[in-house]
Order: structure tokens, then sequence, then C-alpha cells
């Protein structure tokens, strides 16, 4: 088993307790409000949606219970966590233990194709505004 | 490549002479080439794709910086596959640049947006 380098450790750690800071706020104040979340910059901007749009709300709604107003609000963002969740444990094995605790890298070309296609693909289609590509939208 | 008299196996595939015995090394094409696609070596240290900040980053935050962080996490993979780990590290630092590019844009964002909303509520 190689060396497990401290400063990867401490970064891990920093970011986890990071994220964990992120949903308590997320929790205690509703970003539907404004408040202290900004807005999205490319919506700010633009006045079109991007793929995160939603995200902030959608969590608010996902860390009260409320699974179908996340996904109403952001749906590739509810189907992302599992993914999301499934590589952190994957980082957190790497630099805590020094090896995965999950195990399937690397992945293949195929998985890659697929991930960019769905991103790029939605980020479009929620900009749609015709039903039933109209309900993707935040 | 294999040395035929002791059997160690060299690294470097165009050494002429073994470097755990000595003896001279036939340079062999066909068991060169065998060599390199049968038994890659194993990686010589983990190579971080950083795909989980790819893929948060193109999502949440910056679209287009996001899609080359995760093309560059493919090709991290896609360079282990092959053996190739000097290149694989070099996409791997490259997908790590992108993702702290894209943390510093929606962090200076977060703090200037923080700051109207101060100014504002202050009432200047």
């Amino acid at each position: 088993m190689r060396a497990i380098s401290i400063k990867k450790r401490t970064v891990i750690i920093l970011l986890s307790f990071a994220a964990a800071a992120l949903l308590a706020l997320l929790y205690f104040f509703e970003p539907v409000k404004g408040g202290i979340f900004p807005p999205c910059p490319f919506n700010y901007l633009t006045g079109l949606y991007c793929p995160g749009c939603g995200t902030l709300r959608g969590i608010h709604s996902l860390l009260h219970g409320n699974l179908l107003k996340a996904m109403d609000y952001n749906i590739l963002m509810v189907l992302s966590l599992p993914l999301v969740f499934y590589l952190y444990l994957m980082e957190l094995g790497i630099k805590i233990k020094g090896k995965p605790l999950v195990k399937t890298r690397p992945f293949s070309k195929t998985f890659y194709t697929i991930t960019i296609t769905v991103i790029v693909v939605y980020w479009i289609l929620r900009n749609v505004n015709i039903f039933p590509l109209n309900i993707l939208a935040p | 490549m294999v040395c035929k008299a002791c059997g160690h196996i060299n690294q470097d595939n165009m050494a002429k002479f073994c470097s755990a015995c000595g003896s001279e090394l036939q340079q062999d094409t066909q068991n060169n080439v065998y060599q390199q696609n049968v038994t890659p070596q194993p990686p010589p240290q983990y190579v971080p794709n950083y795909l989980i900040f790819s893929i948060l980053t193109a999502i949440f935050c910056c679209l287009p910086i996001g899609i080359a962080a995760i093309i560059k996490s493919s090709q991290v993979d896609k360079k282990i596959a092959l053996g190739l780990y000097d290149e694989a590290i070099t996409a791997s630092r490259q997908a790590k640049t992108l993702n702290i590019l894209s943390a510093v844009i929606a962090a200076v964002f977060t703090v200037f947006y923080l700051i109207i909303i101060v100014i504002a509520s202050v009432g200047i």
C-alpha cells in the first residue's frame, strides 16, 4: 500500500466539511427568496438556463424530503447525485485508506461520451419552451 | 524486455545488456511488442482523474470548462489503459487546473454577489 500524503487527506477532509456546511446552510435558508444565495451567472447574463439552474432550490427541497419538487427544479441534479456520491466514496477511500472503497476505474470511453452528451442535451432541451420539454426548466 | 539468460524483466526496452546479470540482450522485436501489449506495467503511482470535480463543474458551475475537464479526465483513464503514465499525469494536471479555475470563478462571483448584497442592505 502506498504512503498516503497528509496534504491530500487534509484537502478531502476540508472539502467534505465545506460540503456539509453548504448543505446545512441550504437546509436553513430558502434559495427561492434569493438572499445569501447568488443567482446563476449564466442565467443572470443571458436569461437562458444552464444545466445546473435550480440546484440550490432542488437541494433545499431534497433536504426537506421533497423529492418530486427537487426533480421539478433540476432532474439532472437529482439523477447525478448517486454518481457524485459514488465518485466521492472512491476519492475518500484513496485519500484516507490509500485504496478505493469502490472500484471501477478506469471508466470506459462510452461512459465519458454518455456523460458529456447527457449534460449538453439536457442543457439545450431545458431551454426549449414547448410542452413537454419546458417541465425540465427550473 | 526479458533476459534469456536469467529471466529478469528489464524495464528499458532499448537496453543492450541485462541490468540483473549483465548478459547481452537479444533485441527481438516480436518479443518486444508482446511485452508491451500483453504485460502492461503497473501504474508507478495513483493518477487521479478528478472526475467528481469535473462533473460538478460541468453541471453546477461553468459548463464549457466542465466539459473540457471531463474530456481531460477521460484522457487520464485512456492513457492509463494504454500504459502511457507520463501522458496520464499530464492530463490529470490539466483536469485539476481546469477544475481549480472554475472553482475560483465561482468563488469570485459569489464573493462579488455577497458584497453587492451587503451594500444594498446597508443602503449606500
